[in-house]
Parts: C-alpha cells; sequence; structure tokens
C-alpha cells in the first residue's frame, strides 16, 4: 500500500515537474508588416500584404519556429506608419519589419530606425532615398524610381518606332511625380530623345477631369506621353485620353500600374507601356508556380506588387534563418549581399547600398489571351532587362 | 479651342451636377449636408453594381439615384429630422460623421479597388465637331446635365410641388400655417438632393472612375461652387458652375501650377466682397 501511495506520488512529482506545455510549438517568429490599406494606394497594399503572407506559408518556418505575419495599416500616413511600426516592435516584439507601400511612410519609419533597432526591409517604397539610408533599412522586391526610368528609357531605345517620336511628359504634383519626371527628362535628354515640354506638367493629386491635358497633349502634336501618375490613378488617365481617341495616335508610357487597377479599366488601356519586375506572362517554373499558388490562396489576378513583396518577404526570412537568431545586426548582415532565386529570377542585395539589384521587363498592357485568372488585361513582355543594364553601378 | 471650350463645359456641368442637390438641401430646408458628397459615391457604386450584374447603363442610370434618394429619404427621418431645429453645427458634426461612416462602408461592400462603371457602347467613340473629335460620352453627360436642370426648373417654377418649395425656403412658418406637411417637404427636398447626386454618380462612374474617397474629393469643389453661387440660390449655381469650371480647365491649360489657386482665390474674393454669392441671392439665416 505504502509503496503504491509512494509510486503515485513520484509519477505526480514527475508529471508536476514536467514543463507545462509540452506539446505546444516553439514560440514563432514574428514579422511586422506595414502597409496602406486605406485610400486610393490600399490595391497596392493589399497586393504586397498578400505577397508576403504567401511567402511565409511557403517558407513555413525559420530556425525551425512558425513565422507570424502581424499586419497594421499605416493609412498612408506618416504619422500612423510610425505609430504602428512602434506598437509591433515594442508591443507585439516582432524581429524585422517589413511591407511599406507608399515612399512617405517608408521614410518615416525609416527615420526612426535607431529608436525600432530592427531591420526594415521595404518591398514598394520605390524612393532613391533609400540607397544606403541606414544600416538597418533595405529595399527589394520592388525597384527604385532612378531603376524604373533607367528601364522605361532604355525600352525607348531599344524600339525604332518609339525612339523617333516627341515626348511629353506629365507627374503628379508631390515629390514622386516630380523625381520621375525629372529624372526621365535628364536621362532621355542625354540619350537624344526629343523631350516637349522639358518644364513638364504637374497634375494636381485630387484631379478629376484630365481633359485640360488630354487638350493639351493634342495640340502639342506629340508622339508620346510619358505619364508619372500613381497607379490608381494612371489607368483613370489612360481611360479618358483613349475616349479621345489619344491612343491611336500617341504611345503613353506609365509607371506600373497595378493588375486591379488595368482590370478595372478594361480594353481602355491596351497600349499602356510600363515596367515591372514580374508579369504572369514571365513563362519560368518558378514564375508560373507563385502566379499558381497566388491565384489558388487569394482567386485575383496574380500582381506585380504580390510577386515583389513575395521576393522581399523570402529574402527577409531566409537572412533571420542564416543569421541564426533574432539579432538585429545579424540579420542585417545576412541581409547585405543575400541573394533569391524568384518568380522573376534572381535579386541580389547590393552590399554597397542595401537595395536590390534585379532584372526588369518592359511590358505593354494588351488584351489576355485565355487564361486561368480570368484576368482580360495582361502586361506583355517586350524587353527584358539584366540588373547590370538597370544599375545602379556598384 | 473647340475643344477647349467643351472641357470647360464638361467640368461645369460635372460640378453643377453634384452640387446642385446640396444646394436645394440647404436652400429649402436649410441643412449643410456634408455626408452629400458620400450619397454621390453611393450613386456611383449602386450604378456600378447594376451594370456589372448586367443592368442597361440607361436603367441604371434611372434606377441607381432612385435608390440613392430612398437612401436619403431613410437618413434624413432617421438622423436629420431629430435635430432639424438645434443650432446648425449639430448638422454639420453629424452629417460629417455620417460621411466617414458612409465611406467606410463602401470598402467593406465594393473594396478598396478603383472600379469604373462600364459605358454603354453607343456612346464609345468621338464624334467631329467643325473639325476637332470629341467624345460621344462627354457630350452625352453635357446633354444629360442640361436635361437633368431643365426638368429641375420646371419642377421648381411649373409645378405646384415647386410652388410650395419655393414658398418654404423663404416663409416656412406661413406654408406651415396653410397646412402643408413641412416634415414632408423636408423629407422630399432631401431625397431630391440625393437623386440628383446619385444622378451625378452614375453620370460621373464611366469617366472619373468610382472608389470609396470619390465623394469627399468632390464635395471641397462643390462648397467653392456654392459659396461663389450663393448658399441656395439655383441661378446662382449654375453660373458659379460655369465660372469655377472655365476657371479651372484654362488654369490647367495655361497656368498648370496654379489652377486650383486661381479657382480658391476666386472663392475668397467673392466670400470677402460678395457674401451672398454672385448674384447676391444666397441664403443665411
Amino acid at each position: 500500500m505504502r509503496k503504491g501511495l509512494a509510486v503515485c506520488i513520484s509519477v505526480l512529482l514527475v508529471l508536476t515537474m514536467m514543463p507545462l506545455r509540452p506539446a505546444v510549438a516553439a514560440d514563432p517568429i514574428k514579422i511586422g508588416v506595414v502597409v496602406t490599406l486605406t485610400g486610393m494606394a490600399a490595391q497596392l497594399g493589399i497586393d504586397n500584404r498578400n505577397g508576403i503572407l504567401l511567402a511565409a506559408k511557403h517558407k513555413g518556418t525559420i530556425l525551425g519556429r512558425p513565422i507570424q505575419i502581424i499586419t497594421e495599416d499605416d493609412e498612408g500616413q506618416s504619422e500612423t506608419g510610425i505609430r504602428k511600426a512602434e506598437k509591433l516592435v515594442f508591443k507585439d516584439k516582432v524581429v524585422a519589419l517589413s511591407g511599406v507601400t507608399v515612399a512617405n511612410v517608408g521614410q518615416a519609419i525609416a527615420g526612426e530606425a535607431d529608436r525600432l533597432n530592427v531591420p526594415f526591409l521595404t518591398t514598394n517604397v520605390m524612393t532613391p532615398k533609400f540607397y544606403g539610408l541606414h544600416p538597418l533599412v533595405f529595399r527589394c522586391g520592388q525597384v527604385a524610381d532612378d531603376q524604373m526610368t533607367v528601364a522605361q528609357v532604355m525600352g525607348i531605345l531599344k524600339d525604332p518606332d518609339l525612339m523617333k517620336r516627341s515626348w511629353y511628359v506629365l507627374a503628379d504634383d508631390y515629390a514622386w511625380g516630380h523625381s520621375c519626371a525629372e529624372e526621365f527628362i535628364k536621362l532621355a535628354t542625354e540619350k537624344g530623345i526629343k523631350i516637349k515640354n522639358p518644364t513638364y506638367d504637374n497634375a494636381a493629386l485630387n484631379l478629376v477631369d484630365w481633359s485640360p491635358f488630354v487638350s493639351k497633349i493634342i495640340s502639342a502634336e506629340v508622339g508620346g506621353v510619358y505619364a508619372c501618375l500613381r497607379s490608381p490613378v494612371a489607368p483613370r488617365f489612360v481611360q479618358q485620353a483613349a475616349d479621345f481617341g489619344l491612343m491611336e495616335k500617341v504611345k503613353i508610357i506609365g509607371g506600373t500600374p497595378s493588375e486591379a487597377a488595368l482590370e478595372a479599366a478594361g480594353e481602355s488601356v491596351v497600349g499602356l507601356i510600363g515596367t515591372c519586375c514580374w508579369t504572369w506572362d514571365i513563362d519560368t517554373p518558378k514564375s508560373k508556380a507563385f502566379a499558381e499558388a497566388y491565384w489558388k490562396e487569394f482567386k485575383e489576378v496574380p500582381p506585380s506588387q504580390g510577386a515583389q513583396a513575395y521576393t522581399g518577404a523570402f529574402v527577409l526570412f531566409n537572412a533571420i534563418e542564416k543569421a541564426g537568431g533574432t539579432d538585429p545586426k545579424k540579420i542585417a548582415e545576412a541581409l547585405k549581399g543575400a541573394t533569391f532565386e524568384g518568380p522573376y529570377g534572381e535579386v541580389r542585395i547590393s552590399p554597397k547600398d542595401n537595395c536590390m539589384r534585379t532584372p526588369v521587363k518592359v511590358v505593354v498592357a494588351e488584351r489576355a489571351p485565355k487564361n486561368p485568372f480570368g484576368a482580360k488585361i495582361i502586361k506583355k513582355v517586350v524587353a527584358s532587362l539584366t540588373p547590370e543594364e538597370v544599375g545602379p553601378a556598384e | 479651342m473647340i475643344q477647349i471650350c467643351l472641357n470647360c463645359l464638361l467640368l461645369s456641368a460635372l460640378l453643377l451636377l453634384i452640387s446642385i442637390g446640396l444646394n436645394i438641401i440647404y436652400g429649402i430646408s436649410r441643412v449643410v449636408n456634408l455626408a452629400h458628397g458620400s450619397l454621390y459615391a453611393l450613386g456611383a457604386y449602386f450604378g456600378y453594381s447594376m451594370v456589372s450584374y448586367g443592368v442597361n447603363f440607361y436603367a441604371a442610370l434611372l434606377l441607381a439615384p432612385l435608390l440613392a434618394g430612398l437612401c436619403g429619404v431613410v437618413l434624413e427621418r432617421l438622423i436629420i429630422e431629430p435635430i432639424r431645429h438645434r443650432d446648425m453645427t449639430y448638422t454639420l458634426i453629424l452629417t460629417y460623421g455620417l460621411s466617414v461612416f458612409i465611406d467606410g462602408m463602401f470598402k467593406f461592400i465594393w473594396s478598396d479597388k478603383v472600379q469604373f462603371i462600364q459605358m454603354p457602347s453607343s456612346l464609345r467613340g468621338t464624334l467631329n465637331l467643325f473639325g476637332v473629335h470629341y467624345p460621344n460620352y462627354r457630350l452625352f453627360v453635357l446633354a444629360a446635365t442640361v436635361c437633368v436642370i431643365l426638368g429641375l426648373l420646371a419642377l421648381l417654377e411649373k409645378t405646384k410641388l415647386g410652388m410650395i418649395m419655393r414658398a418654404a425656403s423663404t416663409i416656412p412658418e406661413m406654408v406651415s400655417a396653410l397646412g402643408v406637411n413641412m416634415k414632408l417637404v423636408h423629407m422630399g427636398v432631401f431625397g431630391l438632393g440625393c437623386v440628383l447626386a446619385g444622378i451625378g454618380g452614375v453620370i460621373a462612374g464611366p469617366l472619373l472612375s468610382v472608389y470609396p474617397m470619390m465623394g469627399s474629393e468632390m464635395l471641397l469643389s462643390c462648397f467653392v461652387v456654392l459659396v461663389i453661387g450663393g448658399l441656395g440660390s439655383l441661378r446662382g449655381a449654375i453660373l458659379a458652375s460655369l465660372l469655377v469650371g472655365t476657371a479651372q480647365t484654362l488654369g490647367f491649360v495655361f497656368l498648370t501650377d496654379f489652377a486650383m489657386v486661381i479657382v480658391y482665390l476666386m472663392m475668397a474674393v467673392i466670400l470677402l466682397f460678395m457674401p451672398k454669392g454672385l448674384l447676391a441671392e444666397g441664403k443665411f439665416d
């Protein structure tokens, strides 16, 4: 009896000394994702978030620990972005920040890099100010404005029909639009491309009727329009230009409108020229696999921004793995020079300036052939540029 | 030049279509409806959904504004009427809150995506006007605006209902004393204003696209028209729309960077020297 009681007590003691949660998996690696989910840039934010979520699903675990993505909406506002980043770092204890849709939020968060003290890798901010900005700040996924401009100018140079045209430049009236327009005019002029209005036109951000600019373009008798307009705005301009029959006479080079924006605008955007890292027109096994996985997960036309965020997130996950832990400095060290073979080929983070070098595609919006995504418009690849061609030089 | 003139008229027409409802509501009921832009967007979203589900564009142009008007009537009964006799600040705050709520609802129901109402194929293409090719749809917008304004003027000037509305705008106590149900008048006027906003929304949809903040963005321009034309003055609103539409269009053509500055400067000058609007018909209580 006593022996039996002693055994029972021993068993109970052993049980109480065992860890309380023996079956529970290791603590997750938390990644904070700040994206714009409200306002005009919301679609880009949704595409970015989805790309990161898909990357986390495909990666599965980091160092044997599950990945937990915590998403916050910055509403496109710098102050909100900082507040959300603080919440993610100090309350949720994320080990890195990623995403960020718009430049002002990206710059605001990067400005707090010392205080936040976690690696911040943006998958969408395009401003050249990110080159070598801070040892903890990186860009991977989206190209920078200067890289986009180089790709667009090279797209013109590679096409004799585009080269012989003179170009009218129109830009959104804010920092990003000005920077794009000025970069394009500078580079195009150097390469002998004719610019009709070197002082370019600024369009108010809340402009709804584009007809005054369309009339100016018609009367300027140009062969092309370079429109540095935000992704959701560009199709609206193109659609109104198409109403006037402008698309039959001139070629329009825009930024990189999202797939959703192109689908909404429909056939009127056919002929719009742009640049991007990825489009579901890229016919490689990894590209196809990404497109199919994205469609399966979100039931939306696989977007460029989604592929870019997917790529950036994978680079970050791999860097944490390589760092062997969550020490910010070690992750940052692992990100420098990191490479990843993804949906659009090999990308690499330059150790010189912490920003991505990547192949870029020059694309034209066309009527889509029959496809599994039900897309009406496809970004058809017309030219491929190598990372060395797009630069910047290291 | 013809094209620029038509562009001026087009923008004026759009501004008039959207601001006229706001003007009527203020003119007769003395309610500054800050949710008017959201009701314009609501009309656009109803139109978008109908056309997306295969309803004919012209049928959507008829039905969507009626639905927006119905929503307006419900809002007036539930929210505006209970605070009608309080200080105007209450309605300002309440209708602002309402606009934020409605804009938020758009995101839940239709998402944040930018959408376009597909224009009917019969209105695609351009028409040659004195050697200038001008889009058919824009000419349709001009014609539709003229029809709406003429219809509205006929309602106000030639019908008994219009007579009651005009009387209610100046001496509501007398109209009430004559046995007219003023609550019904206010409800009807609010509904009519929302129908007009809805028409503006559906007509603008294929041209300007449909997105949650479209109403809030347009509301500012509507208030510029209202201030310049004189709050509550129908003729003033027509004149002000023409002035603002022309100034803005010509501004973008000739003084790109200062286009909006010119419009707001014009408003400030008129507010300073002609506080009752261009025709001195503005109604202030």
